[in-house]
């Protein structure tokens, strides 16, 4: 065991590269939160009254809540007061075009991978920037117009449709949820707000590009996802952040609604930074994440590629409301090192036929925890529901946790659900069959973890599982598909 | 070819291998047959490198190198290849993928370039109807919920694509019923050449009416006891391993 | 007066002066009963068991009575068995039968332990299981027990005989708190058969704690009968501690009670086996939980479960069943199987298996499902002539058979079977079946 040992040891431990700081001019707020944090962020959104009384609301709620602790991750106490909430690369006026946009951001995309510019950009996906506290570019904007496809910066929407912001903001995910869901309620910053009208199937992938920059503050950002009848829309979300010594707080809030035959595919590749080998550092990942099957036969499709993050305490949900109506999740989750992932999904089934689907693959190495914790609940009148869930574990060393916490609640005679969860380790009998092959111990033990993966992997856009294969430190080119 | 000198080795820390000598020529077909117990997969798996089996004694030379000193991947490379007794399942992976990755390996070792994609599928093709495997076949993943018989024409199948020097085959027909067995012993008989060597390890001489060996060779309680010609092998048949091994008697 | 208070005036305070040992037992169960109460459904133990109803009801102990159970129970069960039988709490020698014991088998009730010059109790109360899955229901119990069953068996010494103990509760609003040690040394078996019955007519609440140690290579076969009456409430918890290469192999039947918990912990130490089958069924009003937790400790241990529950009317099952695979047990290997029928629209089935591993070298894995009869069965029982609802009967039957079948006590197969068919709702099996 011991070569191949040292050979995975290898493999698993590889080098953060987004892990740099940009040297930018930035306006921060000093450290706490109070109203009148609230009141600045909001006016320095020059927000409409009815934003502002919605935060001070969300505010007031927070302080009446509790920090959830039932999670399967321990970490130090948040010093709720020690962080800034509020920090933006300084600019005199908001940038009208990618020409006016600092070419110090442009430059960090772009060694993020991520070209603002349309030309070098591959057709076919319009991309939000999101940098520390604000969205700093968004692509393609006039393209989707011409699709009736609105595609902007959540502060943009404010202004530009309050009318749509008043009507679904807080809808599925309202910010008496949970304790983090009030705070970015009260807080949040910026954000991408999509909306695809009645019919129209979005001509290109959506992706939203979160980075965190500043030292001793927390992002909170807020999507809000709304598909009309008949519509369909293909979201992608990347994250990173520096290498930095101390902890910082990502606490976002996803909304999505669908509504009659309406399909949202929401992927995410997390790359938070996720702390050094002794756990120094990274970021604290919370995160609400939900979608609400309002019309019937809507289809709501979670895919998540989870690498980062300290701490990750995120379930990507989904309210099956409407008859006929779709949720899946799909989420590959690796921990090494000390990271710590509390992570799964919840399918609520309300209307008939409804149908749900959970893939889940956790992958732990080093002496990480790695938890799936996952709710299906079937309430009654949900006729002919349908649930089919999969966990397995993957442990890699044995100083590793792998954990499976799944809740099962049925209150309808015709729902039928079925649940398997396995854990195991890569089975030795794999390994030395490949390398009876001729394979190295190394390009067995990623294939073996690709091919543990692939139910994953092939839900999601092409250019994302690629990225998602090079974050396993995998290289498979054809496996996969 | 290959030269076993005085192989001594132990599984689960157990002492199985007694000092077996072995010459193999290229070209030449050696059967091995045992009882259960003797040795026979401690043999197989020795010879491949697999981790748990610690050969405690004696050498083994291939091709003029110290085989033991290599890791299994390595005698992959250089041409050994073993067709296991119960092929693993790989979920996940795809046939086509692994036998791609895996002549590609070795080919990298000997020093060529990568196989052109094309030309590759040209190939797996062309061998998967020798075996009367359905196209379909190289995209499931390996060994993922395949019939028995499936799996050892797997086993062949990859054989046959990575044209080792060396093959030896642990069991191949356990569990095959006859056609399933005429198709294998098809598949390895086209493998034969002045070149290749084979060391089919088995029970029954059953498989031996299909694939004739050069040498017979019979193993008990980890040492040959005799060897022969392909008449020994009937001669076993018909007298039991008793005749042998006088402790199987009962 | 809260409930709390209620059962205050009945702790067993007196036995300081005799027994410090047990004084020492009962005390910081006592105070953590009176300062936290019963467990609340905030607790995530007791998430989807509220004990609403039980704590409405104002249960009261009853005397020692030496009077004989009201009716005969289970005598065929009796047959060619030891037999311990409480009543209502206490002991009945009438009833009982232990004549013929080998002097390598200790076997004696509580009560009469205590009363017995030069008995060494202080040992077998000892080697209580971890405090870690200890609640309040547990502290309950400890505090208040009136008498158990004390088994002890020497070495090697393998008991063919089973030993009967049967729970009945006859007194209105009684309260039945029973505490049973066992201790198996090295290589000793034994196979325990355990009977719940009360009345319908009037509640009752029952509580038992089993803790068994079980020595090296030791061995135990236990089969649970729960089929309490209908108004009871039935809590009933077995710790088990397993020693290296210790077996154990329960079979459950849950089937009575308005409300039952019953809970199932084991410590598995090296190449320890443990092997748990249920069955539950839950229809009326019925509430029924099964709760286990299996602890592998050790290496090369491994441990099967295989539940199933019916849930009808407006019954609830409720599963919980934790793996826990500490650091450095590898080669464990656990495996846990949850199979559900929910035959009514009011019936609700809530399961939560977990699995949480810190050794890499595992195989775990759990399951579960929940759903119906399969239709093609029904209908393949229809075209041959059979009624509907006796197709439904006869498939939930056999759906619940499949486990029955594997209890290896041929009297005790037949009392569970016998118990099942007769709280199946609407039942009218014929006896073929």
């Amino acid at each position: 065991m011991s070569a191949s040992q040292e050979q995975i040891d290898n493999l698993i431990q590889k080098e953060y590269k987004p892990g740099f700081v940009t040297d930018l001019e930035a306006d921060t707020l000093p450290p706490g939160l109070n109203e009148d944090v609230i009141r600045a962020i909001s006016a320095r959104k020059n927000e409409p009254p009815f934003m502002l009384a919605w935060r001070l609301k969300a505010y007031q709620q927070w302080l009446t809540m509790r920090e959830p602790d039932w999670a399967y991750l321990d970490y130090q106490a948040i010093d709720y007061n020690s962080i800034s909430y509020y920090s933006a690369p300084k600019v005199k006026e908001a940038p009208k075009s990618l020409n006016e946009v600092d070419p110090k951001l442009i430059e960090t995309y772009k060694k993020l991978g991520i070209p603002l510019h349309e030309q070098e950009r591959l057709a076919g996906v319009a991309v939000d920037a999101v940098f520390d506290s604000v969205s700093v570019a968004t692509t393609f904007k006039d393209k989707l117009k011409e699709a009736g496809v609105i595609f902007c910066s959540f502060s943009e929407a404010v202004h530009t449709h309050p009318e749509l912001i008043q009507q679904y903001l807080g809808s599925v995910v309202p910010p008496s949820d949970n304790f983090f869901a009030a705070l970015n309620a009260a807080v949040f910053s910026d954000g991408s707000f999509v909306f695809i009208p009645k019919g129209v199937r979005c001509p290109m992938e959506l992706s939203t590009y979160f980075r965190i920059n500043a030292a001793n503050t927390g992002q909170f950002e807020r999507t809000l996802i709304i598909a009309e009848e008949n519509t369909h829309v293909s979201y992608l979300e990347g994250c990173t952040a520096p290498m930095r010594d101390e902890n910082q707080l990502h606490a976002a809030v996803v909304e999505l609604i669908a509504l009659d035959h309406a399909e949202i595919k929401y992927s995410t590749v997390q790359n938070w930074y996720p702390g050094d080998e002794e756990g120094r550092g990274g970021i604290y990942n919370f995160v609400t994440k939900r979608g609400d099957c309002r019309g019937h036969h809507a289809k709501i499709s979670w895919t998540q590629v989870e690498t980062g993050s300290a701490i990750t305490w995120k379930y990507p949900s989904c309210i099956l409301r409407g008859d006929h109506s779709i949720g899946e999740f799909y989420s590959v989750a690796v921990s090494n090192h000390r990271q710590q992932a509390d992570t799964g999904t919840k399918m609520i089934h309300v209307g008939k036929n409804t149908k749900s689907t959970i893939i889940s693959k956790g992958i732990s190495a080093g002496r990480a925890e790695n938890t799936y914790r996952g709710q299906v609940k079937i309430l009654p009148g949900a006729i002919n529901a349908r649930n089919y869930t999969q966990c397995d574990s993957l442990l890699i060393g044995p100083k590793c946790g792998a954990h499976t916490f799944p809740y099962i609640e049925v209150k309808e005679p015709t729902a039928r659900l079925e649940h398997e969860a396995t854990t195991a380790k890569i089975s030795e009998d794999q390994l030395f069959f490949c390398q009876q092959r001729g394979l190295s111990a190394e390009d067995a033990v990623s294939m073996i973890v690709n091919g543990f993966c692939k139910q994953v992997f092939k839900e999601l856009p092409m250019e994302f599982a690629v990225e998602a294969q090079a974050l396993l430190g995998i290289s498979l080119e054809g496996s996969v598909g | 070819m290959l030269s076993i000198q005085n192989l001594e080795a132990k599984a689960d820390e157990q002492a199985i291998l007694k000092g077996i000598s072995l010459d193999i020529k290229p070209g030449e077909v050696h059967a091995i047959m045992g009882p259960n117990g003797s040795g026979k997969s401690t043999l197989s798996n020795s010879l491949a490198g697999r981790e748990g089996y610690q050969v405690t004694h004696g050498s083994v030379t291939y091709e003029g190198k110290d085989l033991l000193a290599m890791k299994p991947e390595e005698r992959a490379r250089e041409g050994i290849f073993l067709a296991f007794q119960y092929p693993v399942e790989i979920p996940g992976v795809s046939n086509i993928y692994l036998l791609k990755a895996a002549l590609n390996a070795i080919r990298k070792h000997h020093g060529q370039t990568e196989v052109d994609a094309m030309d590759f599928l040209q190939l797996v093709k062309a061998k998967i109807k020798s075996l009367s495997l359905d196209e379909q076949f190289l995209y499931r993943g390996v060994n993922e919920g395949f019939s028995g018989g499936e799996k050892k024409r797997n086993e062949i199948l990859q054989m046959a694509i990575l044209e080792p020097r060396l093959c030896i085959l642990d069991e191949t027909d356990s569990g095959l019923d006859i056609d399933a067995l005429k198709i294998v012993a098809d598949g390895v008989n086209a493998l034969r050449s002045p070149t290749r060597s084979f060391i089919m390890v088995t029970h029954y001489q059953r498989l031996l009416d299909y694939i004739k060996p050069d040498v017979v060779h019979v193993l008990a309680q980890g040492r040959i006891v005799k060897s022969g010609g392909p008449e020994l092998a009937l001669e076993l048949e018909a007298r039991g391993y008793g005749w042998i091994d006088p402790s199987l008697n009962h | 007066m809260d409930s709390v208070e209620h059962y205050q005036a009945f702790f067993k305070t007196g036995e300081g002066q005799l027994f410090p040992w047990l004084e020492a037992l009962r005390a910081p169960a006592r105070e953590r009963f009176v300062a936290q109460g019963f467990p609340n459904p905030l607790e995530e133990g007791w998430r989807y068991t509220p004990l609403r109803s039980l704590e409405r009801v104002r249960f009261t102990p009853a005397e020692a009575m030496s009077g004989v159970p009201s009716e005969p129970v289970d005598l065929e069960l009796l047959k060619e068995a030891y037999s311990v039988v409480f009543v209502d709490g206490h002991y009945v020698a009438a009833a009982s039968c232990l004549e013929g014991l080998p002097e390598e088998v200790q076997l004696k009730p509580l009560s009469l332990a205590l009363r017995t010059p030069g008995e060494d109790l202080q040992g077998l109360f000892e080697d209580t299981a971890a405090a870690a899955s200890c609640h309040r229901l547990e502290d309950f119990n400890t505090a208040l027990f009136s008498d158990g069953l004390c088994l002890d068996i020497q070495p090697n010494y393998r008991l063919e005989k089973p030993i009967v103990v049967l729970h009945l509760t006859q007194q209105a609003q009684g309260l039945n708190t029973l505490q049973h040690r066992l201790r198996l040394a090295k290589g000793a078996q034994a196979h325990l058969i355990e009977v719940f019955i009360g009345p319908n007519d009037h509640p009752s609440l029952t509580t038992s704690m089993t803790y068994a140690v079980m020595d090296e290579n030791a061995s135990l076969r236990h089969v649970r009968l729960q089929r309490e009456g209908k108004a009871s409430h039935h809590f009933s918890g077995l710790r088990l501690k397993l020693k290296r290469s210790a077996r154990y192999q329960g079979h459950l039947a849950s089937l009575g009670a308005l409300w039952s918990r019953t809970e199932i912990h084991a410590q598995l130490g090296s190449s320890a086996e443990c092997e748990l089958e249920g069955l539950l069924l839950a229809s009326g009003r019925q509430h029924q939980d099964v709760e286990t937790r299996l602890d592998h400790g050790g290496t090369h241990a491994s441990s099967r479960q295989n539940f199933r529950g019916i849930a009808n009317e407006r019954g609830r099952g409720v599963f919980t069943g934790r793996i826990v695979v500490d650091p450095g047990a590898e080669k464990t290997d656990a495996g846990m199987s949850i199979r559900n029928l929910l035959l009514s629209g009011d019936a609700e089935i809530d399961a939560k298996p977990q699995l949480e591993i810190h050794a890499d070298d595992v195989k775990c894995s759990h399951g579960v499902t929940v759903g119906q009869l399969d239709e093609e069965a029904v209908f393949t029982l229809q075209s041959r002539g059979i009624g509907e609802q006796e197709a439904r009967h006869m498939l939930t039957f056999a759906f619940a058979n499949e486990l029955i079948e594997r209890i290896d006590h041929e009297g005790a197969r037949a009392s569970v079977r016998d118990a099942f068919k007769a709280t199946l709702p609407g039942s009218d099996l014929g006896s073929e079946l």
